[in-house]
């Protein structure tokens, strides 16, 4: 199939998933990840419904597909997508500074980003008691 | 309190009350006797001359946790495995690693990991008159409100940690819960200049979820209540100096 002509979706949609103000925030179960996608990519993200390609995704949001692609392509370094986002030529290779100076990304627009993070369990969330003045029994073996 | 139940038993009565004043605010007494954390102190028999009956002992759920010569070694022992069990194991209340403070009826949030001087700027800011909620946890409740967690502050030195009531610093207890209205991602660095970048909400809620106990035991209600706690909060971020060059600027930033 042609990159153009593929689809994507989520690689799982049973994810908890929260609406804050244009960014999505996910969190996947099974890693132990936490994303937060800014109102670019989760603008894509929304979209990516397993039904729509890179043109009807872009024609939605009245974007070039440039755009869509490095969102896609973003989205898929997260591990987020079901399918590979395959290279792009023209796109992939791109610095960010070029895509904007090629698409001309305004203030209506901002780079698509996806920050994410590893959630801590609680000995990495807050130091457990540590206690220098209080003596630990000796453990066995 | 905060959903969890926990026993203490002593072997003798009269070190039952500095235990009881160890527990956190808003405890109160349990009628059933099942509890999910036993804690048993064996205090030393003063009577008794050779070393090893000049311990004092603590453990919970039956695992030893140490022993200790003098009692405040003890407390301070219990104090702090108590924190940190109910921080991760409470399902009411959502405990993140931060400090916080109220100024002006507006929460200010500072997380983050032991020794990225959250106690100093706590301490900055209670300085500048701000209301003490807590150096260690920031306690959230179902509708994004942090709860006062008033433990004596925790204040470094080269050579060891000490503890100093808020009072010293003629700082107030909060009393009530507060909405969040700042919440502040930032580390210390010497040398450092405060610039800080406005951050988004949803990375507001990344960085709160960075320092939360339980996100992962109970990561719906993780998410529900960060997203509440953030919904009128502003987020900024960035490495930080001295901390009265921050305290101050949060000042000003809220009563803009």
């Amino acid at each position: 199939m042609e990159p153009e002509a593929r689809q994507f979706a989520p690689r799982r949609r049973d994810l908890p998933v929260r609406e804050i103000a244009d960014e999505v925030v996910l969190y996947e179960l099974k890693t132990w990840r936490a994303h937060c996608l800014n109102p670019s990519a989760a603008a894509v993200w929304r979209l990516c419904d397993g039904h729509r390609n890179v043109a009807e995704i872009a024609r939605s949001l009245g974007w070039e597909e440039d755009l869509v692609w490095t969102a896609l392509q973003e989205l898929n370094e997260s591990e987020l997508l079901g399918n590979e986002v395959p290279p792009v030529t023209g796109t992939y290779m791109l610095s960010r500074r070029e895509l904007v100076k090629k698409i001309g990304i305004g203030a209506s627009v901002a780079f698509p980003v996806v920050n994410s993070i590893l959630v801590p369990t609680p000995s990495a969330a807050a130091s457990p008691p540590k206690h220098p003045r209080l003596t630990r029994p000796r453990s066995n073996g | 309190m905060f959903g969890i139940r926990i026993g203490i038993r002593v072997n003798a009565r009269e070190f039952l009350n500095p235990l009881i004043k160890r527990l956190p605010l808003g405890w109160e007494v349990a009628h059933s006797p099942k509890v999910e954390r036993l804690y048993s102190a064996i205090f030393a028999n003063a009577e008794v001359i050779s070393e090893q009956r000049h311990r004092n002992f603590l453990f919970a759920n039956g695992q030893q946790l140490g022993s200790a010569m003098k009692l405040e070694d003890l407390y301070e022992a219990f104090e702090s495995d108590l924190d940190f069990y109910v921080g991760r194991a409470s399902c009411t209340r959502l405990f993140v690693h931060a400090g916080a403070v109220a100024w002006k009826g507006r929460g200010v949030i500072i997380p983050g990991e032991s020794h990225s001087g959250k106690t100093t700027l706590v301490r900055a800011l209670l300085e500048k008159g701000a209301t003490y909620y807590s150096d260690e946890f920031s306690v959230f409740d179902s509708d994004g409100k942090v709860h006062p967690f008033p433990r004596r502050l925790s204040v470094r030195s080269e050579e060891a940690a000490t503890r100093i009531a808020p009072e010293r610093f003629g700082a107030q207890t909060g009393k009530t819960p507060v909405a969040v209205g700042l919440v502040v991602l930032t580390r210390y660095q010497p040398g450092a200049q405060w610039c800080p970048k406005i951050m988004s909400p949803g990375n507001g809620v990344l960085g709160l979820i960075k320092n939360t106990l339980a996100a992962r035991r109970y990561p719906t209600l993780a998410l529900t209540t960060l997203e509440k706690a953030i919904c009128e909060a502003d987020v900024v971020g960035g490495t930080r100096g001295e901390a009265k060059e921050i305290a101050h600027w949060i000042t000003q930033y809220l009563d803009r």
